[in-house]
């Protein structure tokens, strides 16, 4: 009789781990499916690309980019190299994984300049000196 | 049968919540990888900057630029637009189209493929994530004594890329 009940508490309790298991796994899973960098590589990459086609030569504009910070401190990456721009085929790269990032491009004749200071991101957009080409 | 079977109607039980565990864990996984796949469409924001910055530079106080008329005329230079980053097969588009007061097209400036008008009101029709947005506006401007309309239409269809590591 107590051999029975030792089994169905077993029982009970194996079932009892197994679904807090379950709930764990999906728990980790939403919570890291929350801090998805690519989001932010995207978000980033399309918004700087637009301002730079919407700015006029010697703009500077101040962008917050606290919220980036602890996913580059997560992922392990230096926030001065997180965004980076290609003059050469213009475009903005925004890079948060250790995997890759997100390009956008842009279609004004600036020449764009992206420099971090603190939590802000400073777009500097000038005019194409003539030499450049 | 298993109503009397108690044991055996406890392991139904187990089988099922795991189903069901199975199921809500399904849904929970299929619901973050279609919330995060969402792309953001900025492509009817970019043709209204390409068809802003075209206005800007052709149109001046009411004036039109008179180079325009001109066979020389460099819009791209004139408008501060990257070259490169026009002509067939690019994923930008831009069509001029200056009437005189008795609407009779005068001067024309297109760049871009030629489907892409096209293609921009199939994807004003359907929505379809692969179809250009245009933007497309008339201005009323003078020129000497003359006023024209002038009509503008900039499209895109840029779809931006995952890249590989950036350093």
């Amino acid at each position: 009789m107590e051999k029975r009940a030792e089994a169905g508490l077993l029982e009970t309790i194996v079932f009892l781990i197994l679904n807090v298991i379950f709930f764990g796994v999906m728990m980790v899973f939403a919570y890291n499916s929350g801090s998805q960098s690519f989001i932010y590589e995207q978000a980033y990459a399309k918004q700087l690309a637009l301002l730079v086609d919407n700015a006029k030569p010697d703009m500077v504009v101040m962008i917050n980019i606290e919220e980036l910070i602890p996913i580059a401190l997560k992922n392990s990456k230096n926030i001065n190299q997180v965004f980076i721009v290609d003059e050469k085929t213009n475009e903005i790269k925004v890079n948060l994984n250790p995997s890759g990032g997100y390009g956008y491009k842009y279609f004004s004749d600036n020449s764009v300049k992206l420099e971090v200071r603190e939590n802000y991101l400073f777009v500097t957009v000038t005019k194409k000196s003539l030499d450049v080409n | 049968m298993l109503i009397k079977n108690k044991k055996g109607g406890d392991k139904l039980l187990s089988l099922w919540w795991f189903f069901i565990l199975g199921v809500i864990g399904g849904f929970i996984v299929l619901g973050v990888v279609i919330y995060y796949s969402a792309d953001t469409n900025v492509n009817p924001i970019e043709a209204s900057i390409l068809s802003d910055k075209l206005v800007g530079c052709l149109i001046q106080e009411g004036n039109l630029n008179s180079n325009v008329f001109n066979p020389d005329f460099d819009l791209f230079k004139e408008c501060n637009l990257d070259r490169k980053m026009f002509g067939i097969g690019s994923f930008l588009y831009f069509n001029i189209s200056i009437y005189d007061s008795d609407n009779k097209l005068i001067r024309e400036l297109i760049n871009g493929s030629g489907t892409f008008e096209l293609d921009c009101k199939v994807g004003m029709k359907i929505n379809a994530k692969y179809f250009p947005s245009c933007v497309s506006e008339n201005y009323f401007a003078n020129s000497g004594n003359k006023s024209y309309r002038i009509n503008i239409l900039g499209g895109s269809n840029q779809l931006g890329a995952k890249i590989p590591i950036v350093n």
